[in-house]
């Protein structure tokens, strides 16, 4: 929520602080708050009033308007449709800096358009910096002085964001809800707002149709001698900082009240109501309302809307509708000021895709008393505009009240590990607005109407505790008395397992639990539909069920390194295993209607991966103390069909194994004895380039002395950062001589290397090589 | 009469020891390795002669082999990580020594390390670990966790849902039901549980859908935030290696109250300020609580009587910090050229 500073000093009197003191005295205190920017005019900005439109002679969609600041008039020209004669306006004099539709700023120049010069131009919100609104000029209040600097009116504010959590959303989704927050913590006192006072509720204005709908309460106000015309400034700046457009100061004063008290508010055009009895009701399936977006929704049974005389006027708690909105002409309207169940609107506004700063906080739930304050601040401004009151509705069956919690205040020190004196809690409570009784040894403690988070004594530890500052709280050094038998069975074999396939030559990788529909067209498997478990919302359509083989995945992990692999014929090229679980249906399982088991699987790729496999599974079987002859009841290895790998180029043979972990856990005949340890070193993750390697062959003779870690040394060190990989591919003896052959892979961290580059250091070792080895380059 | 096999065991693990003590090198680990554990090795041959002792013999004999077996396997993957560690390259750049072995050792995924590290750690403190499901029952992953069906906190989580209503776990905090349930705990208890939890986002450089969390919690008769702030001091500072500070901050979860997030100085730029602190010198590690009372009584625990810490933080975050991984997909990736690096 953003927050501006100069509200909070309204409200606020005597707060001292910085904003940047009171974004970290809410971050340790109440929530995640930070300074998030400035919102001010530019000086350069003057009030300026139109005098005279008229077309451009050059073009249709532009008018050249005449200005004037009191003293002289100039013309300039401008393409906004909603200026009319005798309205002020924001103008920019050439040599003012403003914003452009990506936020960057650009300095306004003496332009012709169209063959007229146009000495500085007329403002919208976004060029001001205010708000991205630029679909015309920013109309300005008529009270304004002419010829004056517009942020002479409009105080530069700093905004602050807050991250508010969901439990403060009942109460600190505004301005007086962060000031009295910040109030408690800093111990000053709250300016509160003026309110008016309601006559009282008569049968002069609607009745209220709710059928059996849970509406805690609805208040309706009606009133006349309305005038839609611009804001105060001061009001549309704390609208602005608030995020939000003015429009005119009947819709303003509602929002306004929204972000300084909490409460949503609507007003109708009384005058386009279709009737007189209030309502609100289930919509019927298909029903339709055009909002005041214009654009047309179609509701459900399970959306509310308000009714007048039954029909639709509204998306309850919302958005109003287009036709019973406020409008230039509107000069009666009828307040709705109520209070909605807040499922019901977080599901609407979910559907509907409509999430508006209404149904924000009603679907946080927010306190039924709090639409008093709200109603009779709306009241007070349209009263001071000149409006008038006809008439106050107030359906309110059950009022509200907050529970009384009996509360121990020694429980405070208890949890905290903290000794906190009862007195200590009682001031904080006070401070916050509760209402404490501690007369007996329990004390019986009630919260205020909007901290409907507070109903057990855990939530009023919280309230002490955070405002006394959780810092305060020492760290207990924790008694170290090691756990006698930390690790089950089945986690002590997990780490066997995994230190045994290590050791076997095995690289360990994790996939994901999905199953993944081209990697099991990869090695020709395919899901029993029939047990696969379906995911409804999954993240793609390839990996719509869980997995029931860890192969699929692990043989795709394979591939995704094979250009990375070494390029000659190695007995095994590589090998990787995966320990992880498989999902069937089922009812053997933990959780109804499924069933998890973990499985250990690993492919080895070479000419003697088959070898690999049968040695590492019965190493594997070895260890549980199951008898090797027994491999069929715990899964099975094999070799991957050879057309399916020749079709992914792979021309060695591709082996792979995988067990039934779990019952491999279950059928051992010995206890594990695995030994806890720190998990090797930190070793730091060094990326790989994301540059083109190129690849070099180099062939040389030696004599049989010279050994192959001569050779590469002598590679490594003359390539330095440049050679990636050394790879012999070939070694034969012939004539006395060894001749070896390289790949070598050139590849820079930093760049493309070009041929140049390539033949510099190519040449270079080879020189080396010649000189250092007596190699000959063949 | 030949020596029992007990004691050829002892004298093949103090040869094997001594051998592995004397390699010079990376390359004569292999055959080293071939000599003692492989499938024709020294170590496999007695082992094979197990079969032939009478049933009690066989017993201890199989234990103690597999004890040497485990020692020798871990001394072995010690050793070629010392290698690794001087060699000046990162570890997958250069191959290519004398003729190829059958294998060289293969290397384990730096998450499992992490929580082999974080077992360490938190068994040193007394906390059992615990598993439970990965695809869960709603009332577990949510309303006996205090967050009922129209809760907003509900709302706002990316749940995978499958088609007959299940869930597919989106913290470890229902492991601290099914674990109080299941093994019959009663305070005073300690337990963790490392595990996979789903969230429905897309992914990027610090997001994925499957990823690992850590849910630690601790109940007795006078469990405090105290207690809570030890035990996060002692746990960050073993795995980084560093003293480091933590800061508790107000927040709110429906399964604990008091709520907090649990910031801890940056442990790259030393609360300099760094881009991977956006340049605030903490980061968040985890969020915490005293658990709530609901979900005590959930667990049968008498809340008058009973209160304790829980926690749940993210795995990848830790291991992307220890090992300056910039990328959380790389975990998932199968990248040999990262997933070789680590061990």
């Amino acid at each position: 929520m953003k927050i501006s500073y100069n509200w909070l000093q309204e409200l606020l009197p005597d707060l001292n602080s910085a904003p940047k003191d009171i974004a970290e005295l809410l971050t340790l205190h109440s929530f995640e708050t930070e300074v998030a920017g400035r919102l001010a005019v530019n000086p350069k900005v003057q009030v300026r009033k139109i005098i005279k439109l008229e077309p451009h002679p050059n073009a249709d969609r532009l008018q050249l308007a005449t200005i004037t600041n009191g003293l002289e008039k100039i013309t300039v020209v401008c393409g906004a449709p909603n200026i009319k004669i005798g309205q002020l306006v924001p103008y920019s004099p050439p040599g003012t800096a403003l914003f452009d539709e990506t936020g960057q700023d650009f300095t306004i120049k003496e332009t012709t358009i169209r063959g007229v010069t146009s000495p500085g131009m007329l403002n919208s919100l976004r060029e001001l910096g205010l708000h991205p609104e630029h679909a015309g000029i920013w109309i300005l209040p008529d009270d304004l002085p002419l010829g004056t600097s517009l942020a002479d009116h409009f105080p530069a504010d700093t905004i602050l964001k807050a991250e508010i959590t969901p439990n403060r959303a009942h109460d600190c989704l505004s301005h007086l809800g962060i000031a009295r927050e910040i109030a408690a913590l800093l111990a000053l006192e709250v300016k509160p707002p003026p309110l008016a006072e309601l006559p009282q509720p008569s049968s002069s204005i609607n009745g209220i149709s709710l059928g059996d709908i849970n509406i805690p309460r609805y208040m309706a106000v009606g009133f006349t001698n309305l005038v839609a015309k611009p804001s105060p400034l001061c009001l549309q700046a704390y609208l602005l900082a608030s995020g939000a457009k003015p429009h005119n100061q009947l819709v303003d004063i509602t929002n306004y009240v929204m972000y300084e008290i909490g409460d949503p508010t609507h007003l109708f055009d009384d005058q386009t109501l279709p009737g007189q009895i209030l309502g609100v009701r289930p919509a019927t399936d298909g029903e339709k309302i055009t909002a005041l977006d214009n654009e047309v929704y179609q509701l459900t049974r399970d959306d509310l809307v308000i009714t007048i005389d039954d029909k639709a006027v509204a998306i309850a708690g919302i958005k109003g509708g287009a036709a019973t909105g406020i409008n230039p002409s509107t000069t009666s309207g009828l307040l709705e000021s109520a209070n909605f169940p807040p499922h019901a609107i977080q599901q609407t506004a979910g559907r509907l895709n409509l999430s508006t700063e209404a149904s924000y906080r009603f679907a946080r739930g927010l306190d039924p008393n709090l639409i008093d304050i709200s109603t009779r601040r709306v009241a007070y401004l349209l009263l001071t505009s000149g409006a008038k009151i006809t008439g106050v509705m107030d359906y309110y069956p059950k009022p509200s009240r907050r529970p009384v919690i009996k509360f121990d205040p020694n429980q405070v020190s208890q949890f905290a590990g903290l000794n906190i004196a009862p007195d200590q809690v009682k001031d904080i409570l006070i401070r916050l607005r509760c209402q404490v009784d501690d007369t007996a040894h329990l004390w019986a403690v009630t919260g205020p109407d909007d901290r409907l988070d507070l109903n057990i004594p855990p939530d009023l530890i919280e309230e002490v505790l955070r405002v006394i500052g959780l810092d305060k709280i020492p760290s207990r050094t924790p008694n170290i008395t090691a756990a006698s038998r930390p690790l089950s069975d089945r986690v002590q074999w997990r780490e066997l397992t995994r230190d045994l396939l290590a050791a076997a030559g095995f690289t360990e990788t994790y996939n994901y639990s999905f199953s993944h529909q081209p990697s099991l067209d990869l090695v020709g498997q395919t899901l029993d539909k029939s047990i696969a478990i379906e995911i409804t919302n999954p993240i793609s359509p390839e990996q719509k069920y869980l997995r029931q083989s860890l192969l699929p995945g692990i043989y795709g992990h394979l591939l995704a390194n094979k250009s990375k692999l070494g390029k000659r014929a190695r007995s095994v090229e590589q090998a990787i295993f995966e320990i992880g679980r498989i999902f069937t249906r089922g009812d053997e399982g933990i959780v109804e209607g499924i069933v998890e088991i973990e499985h250990v699987a690993g492919i080895s790729w070479g000419e003697e991966g088959q070898a690999h496999i049968k040695g590492t599974v019965d190493d594997i079987l070895d260890q549980f103390s199951i008898s090797r002859t027994d491999l069929s009841r715990f899964g099975q290895v094999g070799l991957l069909d050879t057309d399916t790998r020749l079709a992914q180029k792979l021309n060695t043979p591709v082996a792979f194994f995988e067990l039934d972990f779990d019952r491999l856990i279950n059928s051992a005949e010995r206890d594990p004895d695995y030994q806890l340890t720190t998990g090797g070193p930190g070793l730091k993750y060094q990326a790989s380039s994301k540059y083109p390697p190129v690849y070099r062959d180099l062939s040389i003779i030696v004599s049989p002395q010279v050994t192959i870690e001569q050779i590469q040394g002598l590679i490594e060190d003359t390539g330095k950062d440049l050679i990636a990989d050394v790879d012999l591919f070939d070694e034969y003896q012939h004539q006395g001589q060894t001749s070896y052959a390289f790949h070598l892979k050139y590849q820079s961290p930093h760049r493309t290397l070009t041929d140049q580059d390539i033949e510099k250091i190519h040449h270079k070792i080879i020189s080396v090589l010649t000189k250092e080895l007596n190699a000959q380059i063949r | 009469m030949t020596e029992p096999l007990t004691e050829k065991l002892q004298h093949l693990r103090t040869e094997a020891k001594h051998a592995l003590d004397k390699a010079a090198d990376q390359d004569s680990l292999e055959p080293w390795r071939v000599k003692y554990l492989g499938r024709k090795g020294q170590l496999a041959r007695l082992i094979k002669d197990i079969s032939q002792l009478d049933a009690p013999a066989r017993k201890s004999a199989g234990q103690l082999a597999n004890t040497i077996k485990q020692e020798l396997t871990q001394a072995f993957t010690a050793r070629a990580a010392v290698f690794r560690d001087h060699h000046s390259a990162p570890a997958t750049a250069l191959s290519g020594a004398s003729l190829p072995p059958a294998s060289s050792v293969g290397h384990l995924h730096p998450i499992t390390l992490s929580i082999r590290r974080i077992q360490h750690i938190f068994a040193r403190m007394g906390f059992i670990v615990a598993e439970g499901p990965l695809v869960e029952d709603p009332a577990y992953n949510f309303d006996l966790l205090n967050i009922p069906l129209h809760h907003p906190a509900r709302a706002e989580t990316d749940t995978f849902h499958t088609a007959s209503g299940s869930v597919l776990r989106t913290h470890t905090s229902p492991v601290q039901l099914r674990a109080v349930l299941a093994m019959n705990l009663t305070p005073p208890f300690s337990v963790i549980s490392p595990g996979r939890v789903f969230r429905s986002e897309s992914t990027d450089a610090s997001h994925e859908h499957t990823f690992h969390q850590l849910e630690a919690f601790m109940v007795g008769e006078r469990v405090t935030v105290a207690d809570f702030k030890g035990v996060v001091k002692k746990y960050f500072s073993d795995f980084f290696e560093q003293n480091v500070t933590t800061r508790l901050r107000p927040s709110y979860f429906p399964f604990v109250e008091p709520g907090f997030e649990v910031d801890m100085s940056c442990i790259i730029c030393q609360q300099a300020g760094c881009s991977v602190c956006g340049r605030t010198g903490w980061l968040e590690m985890m969020g915490a609580g005293m658990v709530h009372p609901n979900v005590l009584k959930n667990m049968n625990i008498d809340h008058t009587r009973w209160q304790g810490f829980a926690f749940g933080g993210g795995i990848d975050r830790l291991a992307m910090l220890r090992h300056h991984i910039d990328d959380v997909r790389l975990f998932m990736s199968g990248r040999l050229d990262f997933l070789n690096q680590f061990s």
